[in-house]
């Protein structure tokens, strides 16, 4: 029994640390569950999700860097193609860290990281990954309203981040916008990577989306979109569709959520 | 001659390794081996040569095919999210085939074998893919080229039909990214190739969806609303106001023979696609096989096209227009082409006699112009030139012409203009009033009828101020109490 | 003319292949070495090897395995769920069709593996009830399941798309993936019903390798 424990504590190691903050997760905040339509996948029917807390900002660099340092598979040379692409943290100079452009990237959002990467992150802190409902139903959230899905102006501000290019070097994760959460960056930094990105039965082909063909899906049946109008749902979910687990990308980061439950065990 | 040759080298490459072969130990013939193959691969007519496709940015088109045989045609396509030039003092986020709008220009023959590679530029915030008008398959390529930034894909089709066809980004929401500018052409040369001009060109259209109105100066976001009522703010040639226009415009000499490839890659408005002054000769209705003579006006689809032929045989200035007109004069729709050389007097004679003619009097037509552009206030002269500069582009230089050179016969020059420097304040007036009856410039007798332009007195000021120094004008700075006063006093 | 040369440089060519018979046989072997060498299951697993999942499994025998013991044959894999009425039973279907294509092939040389996208009505139990209702044979098919991440883990590796549904219904790409020895996609078929031949070739040519 003893021998075991020690396993299972030398097996978590270099993820410990983590796991003995979660009482007080000051860099988390609670969303409160509720309902909401997402664009695909439930038929214009709505979805409840619950109660959960999430990262306040996207994973940094800074913070992936020590994680990289505890998990040395996660290393740029070490990585294996199978969990993440050849520009794995293409933007670090260094071996195991971000190098020449610490100062400039040490607290913005990790991008160029793989779903892999993301979920052992995740799962080194004692979190995961938010699915896409957890992570939609957050980022309906403007800076006054839980839902402003129907607020023309932030509509209009999200549609126009996601139609510039990256800049060069991401902005700290402090300084972008903050939801009615207190969650940063939701929309205007990075897109965010989720645990089941790959649930959306849509193809890259979209305008064959409505009707998918039977062959392709099982059980997609009618697969419209709920609202045509809504571009800025379509564009999340065509990015999340052209993904692949291993990809790495240079706009797309992560944070990480714990259930409601497991906070509420580890208060006690 | 080639093939023959090809074989000569076979027999020499077949007689030197047969002089080898007995002696020799098998390592070096490894190499020998394919050499050999490689010379029977090339020596053998089926064998497709395998070529890397030239792709050229609008207006520019690649060179004829002079193959007489199919091909393997490797074409790289970048796609790019890029900020540029929409208008003189407008910018707008543009996503481009190839960094620029409209997307590269491929050119192939019938029958060709494509192995079609997409990037997406690492960059790009969106995942993009491609259909081909020219595919026949899912999609046109879009179902197997759905691209991640930082990734390629690579499909390969055969081109069964010949014609010009338009390709674009189908990736959800598919009106956005056509929107944004993403489409282009590709040629497929029929078997026979087209018959031989002197002067190719690549001209299309598209829509534009702004937040502001027309000239609404900064970087300007897609408008979704306006889009989807279909109402652009700009209907311009290849990409951005004045892609054709002064020293960008078009060229040719007299009695040479042009081919327009013409595309529209809306999202929305169908062309109807006309240069002023010109009757096409030859019109490949819709970019197939087709032939009308004798054409006006061609329609150009949203995502189609057609191959316009004429022959230049009168110099001068001719314009390219979508002749639903306001786009032209209003939204940016508007492109030239110069030819220059020999007049001939029996084909067009110009101007021959001038009198008056007035059966019921004439009056000023007011411009419709409905989008007043939003004026910023100058508080110094260097303000005044560039805000002047930008209103000058949208007001005054589809017939001033960029340089202010004007048009000889058709409208006065503003640069070094003896009835400009003569008196500004008949200049102001002009502006603020319009003109009509007959004047004479530096010279030359003109007598057309200049629009009373909806601009606010601080605007006059601007462009006036912009005017006088530029062009070899006498300079100097035009205030607010100049136009007042001026307007005052020079009212028809 | 033209034809005599190509003919004598044919000739030729046959004379010189003829005599470097010797080192191609080389090169066979070398092959047939790398073969035995990855079969024995102790060579490096490949980077995009699949085995390098380091997830515990239960096959439909209530075995607890790892993915890498699949490594040294031919595997042929597709998600499924045993409560699924329309797709799932086509997808045994067209790799039944598969198999019977493969009937001059050793058996123990491709392997069939079924992995379920539904661990929590899929027992180990339930797999092995499906395997014998379909007819599925223990020397050729293994059935899996695991945690719902390790589930998700390997889905998401062999591009499936899929989602559960409050019904229990569960809409799923179909797609039949062709794994070489050492574990690594080198094939993949999309759809229901598709013409199976261009999977056998695949899987015949990675025989010839081995």
């Amino acid at each position: 029994m003893i021998r075991r424990l020690l396993t299972a504590i030398l097996m978590l190691g270099a993820c410990s640390m983590a796991a003995a903050q979660k009482g007080t997760p000051t860099d988390m905040v609670q969303v409160k569950g509720g309902t909401f339509v997402p664009l695909y996948g439930s038929d214009g029917a709505a979805v409840t999700v619950q109660s959960f807390r999430m990262d306040k900002y996207p994973v940094t660099n800074a913070e992936f860097e020590a994680f990289v340092a505890k998990n040395p598979k996660w290393k740029k040379t070490a990585v294996k193609k199978l969990f993440a692409d050849a520009n794995y943290l293409r933007h670090w100079t260094s071996e195991s860290g971000i190098g020449a452009n610490t100062d400039k990237l040490k607290n913005s959002p990790v991008t160029n990281v793989s779903w892999f990467a993301a979920k052992a992150y995740c799962e080194c802190e004692g979190k995961r990954l938010p699915t896409v409902s957890e992570w939609e139903f957050a980022a309906l959230a403007s800076e006054t309203k839980a839902d402003a899905s129907s607020d023309p102006k932030f509509y209009q501000r999200s549609l126009d981040w996601y139609s510039q290019p990256n800049p060069k070097y991401l902005p700290p994760v402090q300084q972008s916008f903050r939801n009615y959460y207190g969650l940063h960056g939701m929309i205007g930094l990075v897109w965010e990577w989720t645990s089941d990105f790959n649930s959306a039965l849509i193809i890259g082909e979209s305008r064959a989306n409505a009707s998918l063909d039977r062959q392709l899906f099982c059980g997609a049946g009618s697969n419209g979109a709920s609202d045509v109008k809504n571009y800025v749902a379509f564009m999340r979910y065509a990015f999340r569709s052209s993904l692949k687990a291993n990809y790495t990308v240079a706009n797309l980061g992560f944070r990480c959520v714990q259930d409601q439950k497991v906070q509420t065990i580890a208060k006690k | 001659m080639k093939r023959s040759s090809t074989h000569k080298l076979v027999q020499l490459l077949a007689v030197g390794i047969y002089g080898l072969g007995i002696l020799a130990s098998c390592s070096s013939k490894a190499t020998t081996n394919a050499e050999i193959l490689k010379s029977i691969e090339e020596a053998n007519p089926k064998e497709m040569a395998v070529i890397e496709a030239e792709l050229t940015d609008a207006p520019l088109v690649p060179a004829p095919i002079t193959r007489k045989t199919p091909a393997k045609v490797v074409v790289r396509l970048e796609v790019t999210e890029v900020v540029k030039k929409m208008a003189d003092g407008v910018d707008y986020t543009f996503w481009t085939f190839g960094g620029s709008v409209p997307g590269k220009f491929i050119r192939i023959r019938e029958n060709d074998e494509v192995e079609f590679h997409l990037m997406n530029h690492p960059d790009s915030k969106n995942p993009h893919n491609i259909d081909l008008h020219a595919v026949t398959g899912p999609g046109g390529g879009a179902a197997s080229t759905f691209t991640a930034p930082g990734h390629e894909t690579v499909f390969n089709f055969k081109a069964l039909n010949p014609g010009l066809y338009v390709y674009h980004c189908a990736t959800a929401p598919v009106g956005m990214h056509i929107a944004n500018g993403m489409y282009g052409l590709i040629l497929v040369e029929p078997k026979e190739g087209l018959p031989k001009v002197d002067k190719e060109y690549y001209v299309m259209q598209g829509d534009f969806y702004t937040k502001g109105a027309f000239g609404a100066p900064g970087l300007q976001p897609f408008d979704m609303e306006k889009a989807l009522d279909e109402n652009p703010s700009y209907v311009v040639f290849n990409g951005s106001v004045g892609s054709l226009t002064g020293d960008n415009a078009l060229t040719a000499k007299v009695g040479e023979t042009i081919r327009l490839f013409v595309g529209n890659g809306g999202p929305n408005l169908v062309s109807s696609f006309h240069v002023i002054g010109e009757i096409f000769d030859n019109v490949y209705t819709e970019g197939g096989t087709k032939i009308h003579n004798n054409v006006q006006t061609t329609l150009v689809p949203a995502g189609g096209s057609a191959i316009t032929e004429f022959k230049a045989d009168v110099p001068g200035n001719y314009v390219l227009v979508d002749h639903s007109i306001f786009r032209a004069f209003n939204k940016g729709a508007l492109g030239m082409l110069k030819v220059e050389g020999g007049e001939d007097k029996k084909l067009y004679s110009g101007l021959i006699e001038d009198r008056i003619y007035q059966p019921e009097g004439s009056t000023v037509q007011e411009m419709p112009q409905s989008a007043t552009p939003k004026a910023a206030i100058a508080s110094n002269k260097d303000m005044r030139l560039e805000l002047g500069k930008t209103l000058y582009a949208q007001n005054c230089q589809a017939c001033h012409q960029a340089e202010g050179q004007g048009i000889k016969g058709a409208f006065p020059p503003l640069a070094k203009s003896d009835f400009l420097n003569a008196d500004v304040n008949r200049a102001i007036g002009v502006v603020a009033h319009g003109l009509e009856g007959q004047i004479k410039v530096n010279g030359e007798l003109y007598n057309s009828t200049m629009p009373k332009l909806k601009l606010t007195d601080e605007e006059i000021a601007n462009v006036m101020t912009f005017v006088m120094n530029n062009w070899g004008n006498k300079g100097g700075e035009v205030n607010l109490e100049h136009v007042k006063k001026a307007k005052a006093s020079y009212k028809h | 003319m033209m034809k005599r040369y190509t003919a004598s440089a044919l000739l030729l060519l046959a004379i010189v292949i003829g005599a470097c018979q010797q080192g191609e046989s080389i090169d066979n072997l070398e092959t047939e070495k790398a073969a035995i060498a990855s079969v024995s299951g102790t060579a490096e697993l490949s980077d995009m090897s699949l085995y390098n999942l380091e997830s515990e499994w239960q096959n439909q025998e209530n075995e607890t395995v790892k993915l890498q013991h699949l490594q040294g044959k031919v595997q042929l894999v597709a998600m499924i769920y045993t409560s699924c009425e329309y797709a799932c039973p086509r997808i045994v279907a067209d790799l039944k069709r598969i198999e019977s294509s493969l009937e001059e092939v050793k058996r123990e040389d491709v392997g069939i593996v079924l992995v379920t996208m539904d661990p929590v009505r899929d027992t180990p139990e339930k797999l092995s009830a499906f395997a014998a209702e379909n007819k599925l044979s223990s020397d050729r098919y293994e059935l899996l399941t695991s945690k719902q991440e390790n589930i998700q883990e390997l889905a998401a590796l062999l591009n499936m798309k899929y989602k559960m549904s409050p019904n229990g219904e569960i809409a799923h790409s179909n797609i039949i993936s062709v794994l070489n020895a050492q574990g690594e996609i080198v094939h993949q078929q999309e759809g229901l019903g598709k013409d199976p031949n261009e999977t056998v070739e695949a899987i015949k040519g990675l025989l010839k390798k081995m």
